[in-house]
């Protein structure tokens, strides 16, 4: 972030302006923070879909609660934070609800008409490269995907979103100790899965 | 240093975060021991990797969605001070709400109202029986009445000590209210009449009156609450005297409760104190101060011919100090003042009967 400090201003003027109910001015800050946000939460999620309805309730509980920020970390952390928390609770919900009907997502795709539809093949090197490289995506997803819930939002947020380690500990309520540890232990645990993934990184 | 610890400070050194000193023994570590090189190659390129993932696009309508939502929470945050008058997250229906307070304020008022009569003691259920009780001690007296005919100038008297001791404060009454109306004029008996059906029925009032009826024979006519026309022409007449007992009963209950009701709304039977004087008007002034020394607030006054009713309230603690001050002014009579003690406010009633002659 080069002008983090300026960002910050320029929310605060926004976050202001929303204490006093002006909803045009959160439409600034929606703008502004939800690719970051959405990214955050399909990071956690795995799931474009759940990202976006997470994300959606993360913007609307910020505004309802948008007194209780204190402007001491930026907007963006703090909007941060409910987002990871959100993704959370969505998380254990998947979690439950996988655990009464098992689904892997090595299960072979059932469409409307009963067959199972195969990417088509194609000679293309760039088509070959971008098959190679979604492969390689979805792969990093499924490591990252493996990691427990804690693990997962420090990394996403450092190594994927780029947050410093202050804000991470800020948005994690986490002391700056335990958000190195577990950066450590999460990027041990996806360079393993995916070595074991990829063959070789 | 050992190759566990140098790998897990390599994250930190890949980020430039170690301390100058700290980051040259790892670097110099990762020069000389192969397996930690390749350890931090690797975390290298997870990082790489981690930080080449394609970032998604929020779908278009995301915005608006988002704020339409937000909309709809800032017109319902706008609403929200009517949660001040509705503070339950449920919505209750106004119309129940409202029902449970009637129900709630109209038991209140309902124990309240209650509290009032409690203070009455037991003689409120004596003067209901009373008509009905003396309907019955009206004929036993008949006899007795006829008696007194005989000899109007001793039976009295002997007809009073009879009754004195009698614990039916009833009795006496219908001795008294038949003794007198055989005597009386029809005229004067009209008045008294008059004067009977406005006065309160309280016992005490009608035992004064037999006592009337036996000091001051002549002259003067006490209270004959029973008394109605028709009674009063038969009574006139002593030869009439065996229908007029009678006849009485059904006119006199009506009249009773007739006059009961408007005691019970007046002063709701209270613990009156009945006074017989001689002089009326130096008797209220007396009263008067008496009334000012022991605190007391009179609530309301009536007055009538030879009758002056005070309705005043005072605490409870004064009311040995008013017995003794009326008792001072004239002759007292006292019915169901309340075993009350205290600074409690009570209210009594103090009935001015003035009686020439006596003293």
């Amino acid at each position: 972030m080069p002008d983090d400090q300026d960002m910050r201003n320029y929310d605060g003027k926004y976050v202001s302006l929303c204490r006093k109910g002006d909803t045009d001015a959160f439409e600034e800050l929606v703008r502004r923070h939800q690719k970051k946000m959405l990214n955050v939460a399909y990071r956690m999620l795995g799931n474009y879909d759940d990202a976006c309805e997470v994300v959606q309730d993360a913007f609307v509980s910020a505004f309802r609660h948008i007194g209780n920020f204190e402007g001491r970390s930026g907007f963006s952390t703090w909007l941060c934070s409910i987002v990871i928390n959100l993704s959370r609770n969505r998380l254990k919900q998947i979690h439950s609800r996988l655990r009464l009907e098992p689904l892997s997502l090595d299960d072979p795709i059932s469409t409307d008409d009963g067959f199972v539809r195969f990417e088509p093949a194609s000679d293309s090197p760039s088509a070959l490269e971008n098959l190679e490289k979604k492969d390689l995506q979805e792969k990093i997803q499924k490591c990252i995907g493996n990691l427990e819930g804690d693990f997962r939002a420090v990394l996403v947020l450092r190594d994927i979103q780029g947050f410093s380690y202050d804000e991470i500990g800020e948005a994690l309520k986490l002391g700056a100790g335990t958000v190195k540890s577990r950066l450590f232990r999460a990027r041990e645990a996806v360079r393993d899965c995916l070595k074991k993934a990829l063959g070789k990184l | 240093m050992d190759c566990e610890k140098i790998r897990e400070k390599l994250s930190e050194y890949d980020e430039g975060l170690l301390p100058q000193d700290e980051a040259g023994r790892v670097a110099e570590h990762l020069a000389s021991c192969a397996q930690c090189r390749e350890a931090y190659e690797n975390l290298m390129k997870t990082v790489a990797h981690l930080r080449n993932l394609d970032d998604v696009e929020p779908p278009e309508w995301f915005t608006a969605k988002v704020m339409a939502r937000v909309k709809d929470e800032a017109g319902r945050r706008e609403v929200r001070w009517r949660a001040i008058f509705r503070p339950f997250p449920v919505k209750l229906p106004l119309g129940a709400v409202a029902t449970a307070l009637i129900a709630i304020a109209a038991l209140y008022i309902y124990r309240a109202d209650q509290s009032v009569t409690t203070v009455i003691p037991a003689e409120h259920p004596g003067i209901q029986m009373q008509p009905f009780r003396q309907d019955k001690r009206a004929e036993q007296n008949r006899g007795n009445t006829e008696q007194i005919l005989r000899s109007p100038a001793a039976r009295p008297q002997e007809a009073r000590k009879k009754e004195a001791p009698a614990t039916k404060p009833a009795a006496p009454t219908m001795t008294g209210a038949t003794d007198n109306a055989v005597e009386l004029p029809s005229k004067e008996a009209q008045r008294k009449d008059y004067g009977g059906s406005e006065s309160a029925p309280q016992p005490m009032l009608q035992a004064e009156l037999k006592e009337q009826g036996a000091g001051t024979r002549e002259g003067h006519v006490p209270d004959a609450p029973g008394s109605t026309p028709a009674a009063r022409d038969k009574a006139s007449v002593p030869s009439a005297v065996g229908s007029a007992a009678p006849a009485a009963p059904s006119p006199l209950r009506y009249s009773r409760q007739e006059s009961r009701e408007s005691v019970a709304r007046s002063s709701a039977f209270r613990p009156t104190f009945t006074l017989s004087v001689a002089d009326a008007a130096r008797a209220r002034e007396e009263i008067s101060q008496l009334l000012s020394r022991t605190g007391s607030r009179i609530v309301s006054e009536l007055s009538l011919t030879g009758k002056t009713t005070l309705t005043c309230e005072l605490a409870a603690d004064k009311l040995p100090e008013m017995r003794e001050g009326l008792g001072k002014i004239g002759g007292v009579r006292e019915k169901g003042l309340p075993d009350v003690s205290g600074r409690e406010k009570v209210k009594v009633v103090i009935e001015i009967r003035e009686i020439p002659g006596r003293n």
